[in-house]
């Protein structure tokens, strides 16, 4: 693969495009037809023929006896009807996701190279869908927030599983619940806490989440034109998610400042700006 | 021992319903005779004129599973129909003290916070979605652990990749993990 991580500077071809589907092929070794000549969207392809005979072949090759849609599924969920032989086969492969241990952290990291490839192809897919940086910038970020629902609830659920399983609790104040996510769920997800929590000096209701050089971005370089995207909106989601799940509804957003701050050039600002809502059982809480 | 189970999204659409009984005797009739004197099923008339209490609380929980998700057919509904439609009318309307409470406290678990007729409420927060449990007896200790072993299992479904959030259970094996919790632990 010879496709740089980063962003081209040209508008988005279609070389993505078949970058990614040279993959899929290469991966289940079968026909490597030529593309169609008209450029297709991957969103359009599952009813092309060339691509979906190579997600059949790449199916089969993952479940042996390739049972077609269905059997996917009821692997993973477990069935009851007649798929009971072939479980029995398979009892030492396939195991039900709800009788699998949630607690087997270890070996669970994973390399920062291969997420930073996986994330320049999602940014480069994305990049081909959208009109604008702002368009760009919300796919990233219901992405995140798809992330930090998951994260959000599997954190709470392992802390109180180790630590008080006779009474489980949540932070329900502004203040705990934002040190929360500056410590707890960073170190989760970056290996480290934020560099830093400020309250905004113009506004009551603004929080700042610092980090100087974040893990997720630290290897994108924005071209000139687009120097207004920040690739951490993907974080801004996760963060918005984060709060929503803890009842705390906010419009969170994020802003690249490194040009304030020759020290550290990658310096982002997740800017929290918190639901009226908030403030008003802040205040009535608060007293 | 009857109970019914709802797993309730932000929107407060049901993504998953269950009523089922548990084979228990009741633990100490002390927890139950404060029940007594409120009035029973008997009291209630359905929609179409018929007494629902006719048949007595022995038919009323079969182990009839919500699967349908509010899909009724049109066909005639039978007795569990009828008193599923109430228990989900109580559980929506529990919702509203549920809400309240958990604006000022950081507990995850909210025992009997409210009441309606025989039925005891309990619930529990599981961030986004919200465990609302419907009970006839009091049994703090069991319905924690009952609760927490579900919050485990919406945990894992949770983070299964092909599931979306906020869509309806249809999982068998989640169902059967739920009735293997209740009977651990109810």
């Amino acid at each position: 693969m010879s496709q740089s991580i980063g962003y081209s500077t040209t508008p988005p071809t279609s070389s993505s495009r078949f970058s990614l589907q040279s993959i899929t092929s290469s991966s289940s070794s079968s026909n490597t037809t030529t593309n169609t000549p008209n450029p297709p969207s991957l969103y359009s392809t599952t009813n092309q023929n060339p691509s979906s005979n190579r997600r059949e072949s790449a199916r089969s090759n993952i479940i042996p006896s390739g049972q077609g849609n269905s059997s996917l599924q009821q692997q993973i969920f477990g069935s009851n009807n007649n798929l009971i032989i072939q479980q029995q086969q398979q009892q030492q492969q396939y195991v039900n996701i709800l009788d699998r241990p949630l607690n087997k952290s270890k070996n669970s990291e994973i390399a920062l190279s291969s997420w930073a490839f996986m994330f320049s192809e999602i940014i480069s897919y994305s990049q081909s869908r959208v009109d604008s940086v702002t368009d760009l910038e919300k796919r990233l970020s219901s992405l995140g927030y798809q992330v930090g629902q998951r994260i959000l609830s599997l954190i709470l659920l392992r802390n109180t599983q180790t630590l008080n399983l006779k009474d489980p609790k949540r932070e329900y104040r502004l203040i705990p619940i934002l040190q929360f996510i500056h410590t707890q769920i960073y170190k989760f997800i970056f290996g480290k806490s934020a560099d830093g929590l400020e309250k905004s000096s113009e506004s009551e209701d603004e929080y700042m989440l610092i980090s100087n050089e974040s893990p997720l971005t630290q290897f994108i370089s924005v071209p000139k034109d687009m120097s207004d995207l920040s690739c951490e909106a993907f974080t801004a989601g996760l963060v918005e998610s984060v709060l929503d799940g803890l009842d705390l509804p906010a419009r969170v957003t994020a802003h690249w400042v490194g040009d304030q701050y020759p020290d550290t050039p990658q310096r982002t600002v997740i800017l929290i700006k918190l639901d009226g809502k908030v403030m008003d059982r802040e205040e009535v809480l608060g007293k | 021992m009857s109970f019914y189970l709802a797993i309730v999204s932000p929107l407060d659409s049901p993504l998953f319903e269950l009523s089922f009984t548990s084979s228990k005797p009741s633990q100490g009739s002390s927890s139950t005779s404060s029940t007594s004197s409120f009035p029973s099923w008997s009291t209630f008339t359905a929609t179409n004129g018929s007494d629902l209490g006719t048949d007595g609380l022995g038919t009323v929980n079969n182990n009839k599973v919500g699967g349908t998700l509010g899909l009724l057919s049109g066909e005639s509904k039978t007795i569990p129909e009828k008193n599923r439609a109430i228990c989900q009318m109580i559980a929506h309307k529990s919702l509203d003290s549920v809400e309240e409470i958990m604006e000022s406290t950081g507990n995850l678990y909210l025992k009997n916070i409210d009441r309606h007729n025989e039925w005891i409420v309990s619930a529990f927060i599981a961030t986004n979605v919200k465990f609302i449990l419907l009970h006839d007896i009091k049994n703090d200790e069991g319905i924690r652990l009952f609760f927490l072993d579900i919050w485990e299992s919406y945990v894992k479904v949770l983070l299964n990749p092909f599931h979306t959030v906020n869509t309806p259970i249809r999982s068998s094996a989640f169902e059967n993990k739920i009735r293997a919790s209740a009977k651990r632990n109810l």
